[in-house]
């Protein structure tokens, strides 16, 4: 707890920000934020949390119509209808997006505490990434309709992917967001550039079409982009086709080396945040 | 204020502070676009591809060399004009901002209160504002639930608990606010200028409140533009001009250091015509003995006040008046129109020229103002000009200046003869 006594020692030029140990001991303040900011996501709207489920509902309803019965991409598993196939990869491609975007948003967000308050400032971007999750779960739940509408018994192997998974995705874009937050105190230009580039990132990730449709030549290189393990990962693992375990150990590598890259860049700037915010 | 401490240890010490920012005239300080970035990349002289403009880039000290100790149970005031630097010092302080050089350690829990409503969101309600703002600013939530009740009941407004802050005047918002951070009790609490919104009335409250902390072994860290509070709560203060700390000490040293400094840019002798105003000022000044117009008299020395107002309607049973009042806004000396002879009567519409002069009331050296008014007593007041300072120097051979360092006790200056003979 922060009641306890402590000493404070302060020295130029010796900032030592990201301390696992003052995460733990700021932990509260991280639930209250991350119980604020769904909070306030969620007032004063209409459809409240259903925006969770309808943004993806829509998507695989567009996407199914464009992607699948005009352009004529297929699930690549003739058990599985694309809607089912795209509702699982957007609900986890949609996670991956809105933690990058909001956690790189975060510290911009929280420019008026910032400025006022001393916490440790990974706390805004861990709240941000916890809404993600939350979102996720909402959006998941549907699935499990579609599994049901459709007939479609999830593998084992399915469920027990489900989670690790979603940290992975989550891991990833916190590291990526982290980066992107410190880059966003001193450019703003991160706020235009990094919706437009996500965007982008859809395209090259297994979401709209199966991993089997990149070329196996070029697939190992599609699977440095953390979201395209866990993707083609859990769909594999939920509909019962084989996982590509090396798909997912790139993955992994990938997510720890963007968590290195954001953590260390996040520490190298984070003391001049509140002079230049 | 004085009290007892039962430890003198010291728990902040402060030592070779600086902070330094880099202003460069091209851009706006701060943020930039990667354009900018790039480019200052590109001129950087080891980059080799052009020159850098060193006339463009300053370096700017907001804080120079600052060495401070504070004791258990302290309260310490930090004082000085807008820029001066004290809100970079707390934020030094806060852990906000890095110094440039030196070290800081303080020993106990650190809260600060830089601003009112820290992180408060206008869409929540007042209780889950209550929570996050109290998590804000330092508290546990088992803390804030216990103290709740007491949060509620002081801010008064538990009718609104359950309605977001977004609807709350802006009288409520800050009463909330100042409830949560005047019910956190740290070891050492840092207060930036907080007081200085709200209501008088809940401004006294929250000020009793936090001294209260004081009294009980908190250590305090005071910073505000209000002379009068800083020297009714501060054991000692410090003065910053410019970043450098000019004064280390007694309250009512810095303080007087703080007035000397800003009485030049609050002073303003003419006013300008207000049409809604039946009877105004136009000028008042304060005469010295040679007739000139200052700002500062020596002590003992007769002075003048002249008064030019003009009455645009005639106006029924009006008085003007001066007063004195002390640095803590005490009222000292006052003088009417009506001292003498006149009785209190109309006052016929035109210019008039009032001269006031005043021999027999000596003031000890410090720092006063006057409030002139033209008034019709109980019922309304025409015009009222206060905040006019009046500094009265010390006399370097006025035998007063050699004791209590310097520093008699009260207003008035005037001596008396001692009678005194042996008794025994």
């Amino acid at each position: 707890m922060r009641s306890v006594t402590q000493d404070i020692y302060i020295e130029a030029n010796k900032r030592q920000s990201v301390s696992v140990r003052e995460l733990w001991l700021y932990r509260e303040l991280f639930f209250f934020f991350a119980w604020r900011d769904i909070k306030v996501r969620y007032k004063q709207t209409f459809l409240g949390a259903g925006w969770a489920i309808l943004q993806p509902f829509l998507a695989t309803g567009v996407f199914t119509l464009f992607f699948n019965k005009v352009a004529g991409i297929q699930s690549g598993n003739r058990a599985v209808p694309y809607a089912v196939f795209a509702y699982l990869g957007l609900m986890y491609w949609n996670c991956f997006n809105s933690s990058i975007n909001t956690v790189a948003n975060s510290l911009v967000a929280s420019q008026g505490v910032i400025t006022k308050i001393y916490f440790p400032r990974l706390i805004p971007c861990l709240a941000a990434a916890a809404l993600s999750i939350v979102d996720f779960f909402f959006a998941a739940s549907i699935f499990f309709v579609f599994l049901i509408v459709y007939h479609i018994t999830p593998h084992l192997s399915g469920i027990i992917f489900f989670l690790p998974a979603l940290a992975i995705l989550v891991a990833s874009s916190l590291g990526i967001g982290i980066f992107f937050a410190a880059l966003n105190v001193k450019y703003r230009d991160v706020r235009s550039a990094l919706p437009f580039i996500t965007q982008m990132l859809l395209f090259v990730t297994p979401v709209i079409y199966p991993i089997t449709s990149i070329p196996a030549k070029y697939r190992t290189f599609a699977f440095l982009n953390p979201a395209a393990g866990a993707i083609s990962g859990i769909r594999a693992a939920m509909f019962g086709e084989p996982i590509s375990w090396i798909g997912v150990l790139l993955s992994c590598i990938s997510t720890v080396i963007a968590i290195i890259i954001g953590i260390w860049y996040f520490n190298k700037t984070e003391k001049n945040f509140a002079d230049i915010i | 204020m004085s009290k007892s401490y039962k430890d003198n240890e010291t728990v902040i010490r402060v030592e070779n502070i600086s902070k330094s920012y880099h202003i460069s005239h091209q851009n706006k300080p701060g943020y930039g676009t990667i354009k900018d970035g790039f480019s200052n990349f590109l001129h950087k002289p080891r980059f080799g591809m052009g020159k850098s403009n060193p006339e463009n880039d300053e370096t700017f000290w907001a804080l120079k060399d600052i060495n401070f100790a504070v004791k258990k149970g302290e309260v310490f005031g930090i004082v000085g004009k807008n820029g001066s630097g004290k809100s970079t010092m707390l934020k030094i302080l806060s852990r906000i901002v890095d110094p440039t050089t030196g070290s800081i350690s303080m020993h106990g829990r650190v809260a600060s209160m830089l601003e009112v409503g820290t992180g408060f969101h206008p869409e929540l309600t007042g209780r889950e504002n209550i929570y996050f703002n109290g998590s804000m600013i330092g508290m546990s939530r088992q803390e804030i639930k216990s103290k709740f009740d007491d949060i509620v009941a002081f801010s008064e407004i538990e009718k609104f608990l359950d309605t977001p802050v977004k609807f709350y005047s802006s009288g409520m918002y800050v009463r909330l606010a100042f409830s949560v951070a005047a019910h956190l009790d740290p070891d050492i609490l840092i207060i930036d200028e907080v007081l200085a919104v709200g209501d008088a009335q809940f401004q006294k409250k929250c000020l009793e409140r936090i001294l209260s902390g004081a009294k009980r072994g908190q250590t305090i860290l005071f910073v505000s533009h209000s002379m009068t509070i800083v020297k009714q709560v501060c054991d000692r203060a410090m003065y910053l001009e410019k970043g450098i700390a000019k004064y280390i000490g007694e309250t009512e040293f810095a303080t007087e250091k703080y007035m000397e400094k800003n009485i030049a840019s609050v002073t303003e002798s003419t006013f300008a015509d207000n049409p809604k105003k039946d009877a105004q000022f136009k000028e008042i000044n304060i005469y010295d003995s040679d007739n000139k117009v200052v700002e500062a008299l020596d002590i003992g020395e007769p002075w003048k006040i002249a008064l030019q107002y003009t009455v645009k309607e005639k106006s029924i049973d009006t008085i003007v008046a001066v007063e004195v009042l002390s640095n803590e806004g005490q009222p000292i000396f006052m003088s009417t129109d009506t001292d003498f002879d006149k009785k209190m009567g109309d006052l016929e519409a035109g210019k008039y020229s009032a001269s006031i002069n005043i021999n027999d009331l000596h003031l000890l050296p410090g720092v006063y103002y006057l409030r002139c008014s033209i008034q019709s007593p109980g019922k309304v007041a025409h015009d009222v000009r206060e905040n006019i300072p009046l500094r009265i120097r010390q006399a370097k051979n006025d035998v007063r200046s050699q004791y209590f360092g310097g520093k008699y006790m009260g207003y008035i200056a005037d001596k008396v003869k001692w009678q005194i003979d042996r008794s025994d």
